[in-house]
């Protein structure tokens, strides 16, 4: 008699319980309609932080009333009223108008990050998981060794060779990006390599730039758009923080990490002045994460849920 | 004894059986209603007696031996019945108490043999542990009786397996030792959930073999789960054939062979017959097993059958036979 | 025996590629790596002469690399201008503190993320479960320098239990600890609870029950052990974050350590002790991950050929 599986035949049947759900309980996913709402729920959350945070920074100009960058001694450290609805700092500035003004330079830099660094780690990691041979071993030891060095050092070391401001900084970042883009676009590059399709196309003589653009890349792409929204939040806290050391932004340019840095001094008497920034960058943060989540979830049905 | 154990044990009375399931209600909580899996499942196995149960996926089968060990958990639940072993009842028994028959009494062997082995000790410590849950030995002491279990079941080098990890062994061997494992400790009854289904069909006549000479041996009653009737029809002095959460027929297995009373009894000898005879096309029985959540009212085989009447709209009664036969269908 | 060779010799190659990269960053400043080095003593004909033949400027690069690292692995590190020290004794005043608030933190990440995965794995998809894990994805998105200003806010100034800056004491270390800590703790939350469902869900589980073992039994020996395993990957990956976390939080509480002390090189373009500390993280998380990965064999017999 031919040996039918017993696990999946269950499953197919339409709901039947397999039989490791009968003895210990569900599985990771979620059985519970009510588990699914939350991860829905997440997502509204994600969103409406997102809203919160940007919204403002995108309309800054009409959301604030005054400049960044407008001095007021006769207006310093005023906490948080009506006319100054995050408070004022050593010089009278108003925070409000400095943490609208300053996101469009964190959130700028964070995105200008991603698309740098997403492209150069896509190109090499195309490259490489598709050309293979010494090329892509050379490229992935390079990936290797960058990643070589955790966190921020990297960030670090490339800024202390380019010097502080606001672009080396956005370069710094991207440099650490490129091989976290790469490694992933090499690992699915290399899959699709091998599916049917594709070998077929270079079997019939495809040129290799075609056969990456139209197979290759579509194919990777959702690894792509995960590792953006994974790395969007990412880059947006090392942007902040190089700007909190001093190494990016610099002032009085606003920038939220760096105006975290300038509050810090005047912490006990106007805690106003460094929280409001960093909440507005947590706020970011969070809310990326949790619209990534639910994006990766939509992309990635198959994969353990969290 | 030679072949199935003889005729007066299975179905014996409930005074002289091992275990004794009675209308036997196994549901699954799902969002806001149940899922009814087993719908009121019923047979006796007797001391030495084999029995049975034989279904396709979907059937109940594997869900009624899970109940019976006692294995069933949240969002599982036993919600009627009794399941009585050597005269105590299952059904309602504290963990605690659960847990010092499980083992001892009735022990179980799975499907997959390297999944029920945990990647990370060794055979022998496995095998030990099954020992010291319910003897008072060292560890020592216990590590040889495994390996003189091992030896039972036919591991040659027994010693040198004692030692090793189950990644190391082959699936029939870490069967082998789930089995060992099962007899630690003599338990009175024996189940077994489709114990040849993952293995090679050599492999499987092997283990086949080993089950049956044990059975001989030890004198041990089994419950012999699988899809495969022609399998437990080697092996067993009963048949139970399940379908739908309930009961199909059940009776003496040569009785039943020869002259299957009920219509999906009859599918699925001729589905199994055509298969061995090898010429011509295989027969199947044409339809879907059914989903338990949209389980139709009446006989769960209705929509399948060859033979179906308006009757099978409702619940037939389960019919005696002579000969300790009962079969659940209007045609009788 | 194989497993560790072959690791051992990735590590070697490694820590080469690590040195080499860190040697070209001086050469990549703009000016000569002894204007560099020397900053403001650059005029000085005697120090530049002196460090020219040091470095073997005259020489070719690789055989200035060789020189370099002689060096290194003979503990010289160069000579801060800035500090008027050797970069080594840099080094040594300042690695203790460092290692006892990763320590700390690193403590405070398990201790934390154990008790939270396990809350929540073991009462899954309810309010608990949901509530832990949204906890935990907030703290792994909150910025820790702005954390960092929250615990001393609250802690310090509000409620004045711990000194505002973090002195060398017991108590200092507490707020900079649970800082970098609760940065951390989500992740291995997240990661405790997913291996302990997998390993809860596990058919062993089910068969060491059949066995008649007690609950406690089967959570000790067979789901606790199976669950450790994927743990101890999550925390040899924590190891980069630590390192890269202690600079932020280092600066934010003002506390002696390799971070601190290279954020304030970089800032004063000391670039021996730039150089220095970046190789001195890099090579310490590349030893650390090997340890980390020799740690799998003894736990995992089916690793490392058995």
């Amino acid at each position: 008699m031919p040996t039918d599986r017993m696990d999946e035949p269950l499953l197919a049947a339409g709901g039947v319980v397999p039989l490791d759900v009968a003895v210990a309980g569900t599985e990771d996913e979620p059985t519970s309609s009510r588990a699914a709402l939350l991860r829905q729920g997440n997502f509204v959350v994600g969103v409406i932080l997102l809203a919160i945070v940007v919204i403002p920074v995108l309309l800054a100009p009409v959301v604030s009333a005054v400049g960044p960058d407008v001095q007021n001694p006769t207006a310093t450290f005023l906490g948080p009223s009506p006319s100054h609805l995050m408070g004022t700092d050593q010089y009278g500035r108003d925070i409000w108008a400095r943490v609208v003004y300053g996101g469009r330079y964190t959130i700028g830099a964070s995105i200008a990050v991603v698309i740098l660094g997403g492209i150069v780690g896509t190109v090499l990691g195309l490259v490489a998981g598709y050309v293979r041979g010494a090329v892509g071993f050379t490229i992935m030891r390079g990936v290797d060794l960058l990643l070589a060095f955790p966190g921020i050092l990297l960030a670090l070391g490339v800024t202390a060779i380019l010097g502080p401001s606001l672009v080396n900084a956005v370069i710094a970042v991207a440099i650490v990006a490129v091989p976290l883009y790469a490694r992933i676009v090499e690992g699915a590059a290399r899959e699709i390599r091998n599916l049917p399709y594709v070998r077929a196309a270079r079997a019939l003589g495809a040129g290799s730039g075609h056969i990456i653009f139209r197979h290759v890349l579509p194919g990777a792409l959702p690894a792509i758009v995960v590792q953006t929204t994974v790395y969007l939040g990412i880059a947006a806290l090392w942007i902040a923080s190089l700007g909190f050391l001093g190494l990016g932004v610099q002032p009085p340019t606003p920038e939220w990490g760096q105006m975290v840095s300038d509050g810090q001094a005047s912490l006990s008497i106007a805690w106003w002045v460094a929280v409001f920034p960093g909440a507005f960058l947590a706020a970011f943060v969070v809310g990326v994460s949790l619209v990534g989540d639910a994006l990766r979830d939509r992309l990635n049905p198959t994969a353990a849920g969290t | 004894m030679t072949g199935p154990a003889s005729g007066t044990e299975a179905g014996a009375t409930a005074e002289h059986s091992v275990l004794d399931v009675r209308g036997l209600h196994t549901h699954f909580r799902r969002g806001r209603g149940v899922i009814k899996v087993v719908r009121g499942v019923s047979f006796q196995v007797g001391r030495s007696g084999s029995v049975g149960l034989v279904g396709e996926s979907g059937s109940g089968k594997s869900i009624t031996a899970l109940s019976v060990m006692g294995l069933i958990e949240k969002p599982g639940f036993i919600a009627e019945g009794e399941i009585l072993l050597n005269g105590r009842d299952l059904v309602g028994m504290s963990q605690a108490e659960l847990t010092k028959i499980r083992g001892r009494d009735v022990a179980m062997v799975f499907q997959e043999p390297t999944a029920a082995l945990n990647p990370l000790y060794h055979i022998g410590s496995q095998v030990a542990e099954a020992i010291r849950a319910h003897q008072d030995v060292t560890q020592d002491q216990a590590l040889e009786q495994a390996q003189h279990l091992l030896e039972l079941v036919g591991i040659t080098d027994a010693g040198r397996v004692l030692r090793q990890y189950p990644h190391q062994l082959s699936g029939g061997m870490c069967q082998r030792a789930t089995i060992a494992t099962a007899l630690a400790n003599d338990p009175g009854l024996l189940i077994l959930d489709e114990p040849t289904t993952a293995l090679d069909t050599t492999i499987q006549a092997q283990i086949l073999d080993i089950i049956t000479d044990l059975k001989t041996r030890l004198e041990t009653a089994i419950v012999f789960v699988s899809h495969d009737i022609s399998v437990v029809a080697q092996i067993c002095g009963d048949l139970v054939v399940m379908y739908g959460g309930r009961v199909m027929e059940s009776g003496r297995t040569e009785q039943v062979i020869d002259s299957p009373k009920h219509p999906y009894t009859q599918g699925l000898i001729n589905a199994a017959m055509s298969v061995s005879a090898g010429t011509g096309r295989l027969q199947s029985i044409p339809g879907e097993v059914p989903d338990p959540q949209r389980m139709p009212p009446g006989c769960p085989f209705q929509p399948r059958c060859p033979h179906a009447m308006p009757q099978c709209g409702t619940d037939p009664p389960l019919a005696v036979l002579p000969d300790d036969r009962q079969v659940a269908c209007w045609l009788y | 025996m194989v497993y560790v060779g072959k690791r051992l010799l990735a590590l070697v190659v490694l820590l080469i590629g690590i040195s080499i990269l860190v040697f070209l960053m001086l050469q990549l400043i703009p000016g000569s790596p002894v204007t560099a080095l020397l900053g403001q003593s650059a005029t000085n004909p005697a120090a530049v002469a002196r460090l020219n033949a040091e470095l073997g400027l005259n020489k070719s690069l690789p055989v200035q690399f060789w020189l370099w690292l002689k060096g290194v692995l003979h503990g010289n590190l160069g000579y801060s201008y800035q500090n008027q020290q050797p970069v080594s004794a840099l080094i040594g005043q300042n690695l203790p503190s460092t290692l006892e608030l990763a320590g700390a933190g690193l403590l405070i990440s398990i201790v934390g993320g154990i008790v939270l995965g396990a809350v929540a794995a073991v009462r899954r998809d309810t309010a608990t479960d949901s509530v832990s894990m949204g906890i935990a994805m907030t703290l792994v998105a909150l910025p820790s320098f702005w954390l960092g200003l929250i615990l001393i806010l609250l802690f310090a100034v509000v409620l004045p239990w711990f000194p505002v800056v973090g002195g060398t004491s017991l108590r200092g270390l507490v707020l900079p600890a649970l800082t970098l800590g609760l940065g951390l703790l989500g992740i291995t939350g997240r990661f405790v609870r997913s291996s302990l469902l997998e390993a809860m869900h596990s058919s062993h589980v089910v068969a060491a029950r059949a066995k008649g073992l007690n609950s406690r039994t089967v959570f000790l020996k067979h789901i606790a052990r199976n669950a450790v395993l994927p743990v101890i990957t999550v925390i040899g990956l924590q190891v980069g974050a630590l390192l890269s976390g202690t600079v932020l939080v280092e600066v934010v509480f003002s506390r002696p350590g390799i971070g601190r002390l290279l954020v304030q090189s970089i800032l004063s373009k000391d670039y021996a002790t730039v150089q220095a500390t970046v190789l001195i993280i890099a090579a310490f998380y590349a030893i650390t991950n090997l340890v980390v990965d020799l740690l799998y064999p003894l736990l995992d017999p089916r690793i490392g050929g058995t």
